[in-house]
């Protein structure tokens, strides 16, 4: 494991209930693995399945969790950045309490700020929801990664 | 080129999932962009990776690639001369 709970709380913004990453389990310049476990209490839960919403959200914050940490490797500040776009997104199945999704957050294209990203969710292999999505603004003024 | 150009439309119509827009609806020389095809900025990441996955042909530079991708016109100009071997 790279980050805990508690370590990504310096590289989003982000904090409980709208905090949807517990781990982040490795990151290469091209991907990014996160996992987040489904708890009676956490948001966005209707008759006990966490909603595909809260899934996009996550994906968004694996991708900004995975994009600061290799920009902090690099030795630039972590910035906020805000999801710009939504597409191709395919729901399969919504996970349960007590799930643990995993999911691997892929940089498609970077130009300037912008980030193209393909997240796939999955609890115990089995696919739950993929989707493209843009990020903007996350760009840490530290140039491209490399 | 008249080829080429289609293709251009179908992948952008596919990549950027642009629902009720024909081919036919895209003309070759109008901007892709606002007031054209009504396309935005973050589309234009979408434009550069169909550029870059289905042609071989990266765009690194965004100043160079608001140029490129003005519209079907200029993109293909830009594939035929700058396509890989």
């Amino acid at each position: 494991m790279l980050l805990d709970k508690a370590q990504i709380e310096s590289y989003i913004p982000h904090r409980a209930p709208m905090l949807l990453v517990d781990r982040l389990t490795d990151a290469t310049a091209d991907r990014f693995l996160t996992e987040f476990t489904v708890l009676p209490d956490t948001i966005f839960l209707e008759k006990g399945r966490l909603r595909e919403y809260a899934l996009i959200e996550h994906i968004a914050q694996s991708g900004a969790v995975g994009l600061n940490y290799l920009y902090r490797k690099s030795k630039t500040e972590p910035q906020g950045g805000v999801l710009g776009s939504i597409a191709k997104l395919t729901l399969f199945d919504w996970p349960a309490v007590g799930d643990t999704v995993q999911t691997t957050v892929y940089l498609l294209h970077q130009l300037a700020d912008m980030y193209l990203l393909k997240g796939e969710c999955v609890v115990s292999g089995k696919k739950m929801l993929e989707c493209r999505m843009t990020l903007v603004g996350l760009k840490a003024g530290g140039g491209d990664l490399e | 080129m008249d080829a080429l150009k289609e293709e251009l439309k179908k992948h952008i119509i596919e990549e950027l999932n642009l629902q009720d827009v024909t081919p036919d609806d895209i003309i070759d020389d109008a901007p892709l962009f606002g007031e054209g095809l009504g396309l935005d900025s973050i589309d234009a990441l979408e434009l550069i990776v169909i550029m870059e996955n289905y042609y071989g042909i990266p765009i690194t530079d965004a100043s160079v690639g608001k140029e490129i991708l003005y519209s079907i016109d200029t993109m293909a100009a830009y594939i035929v001369n700058n396509k890989p071997a």
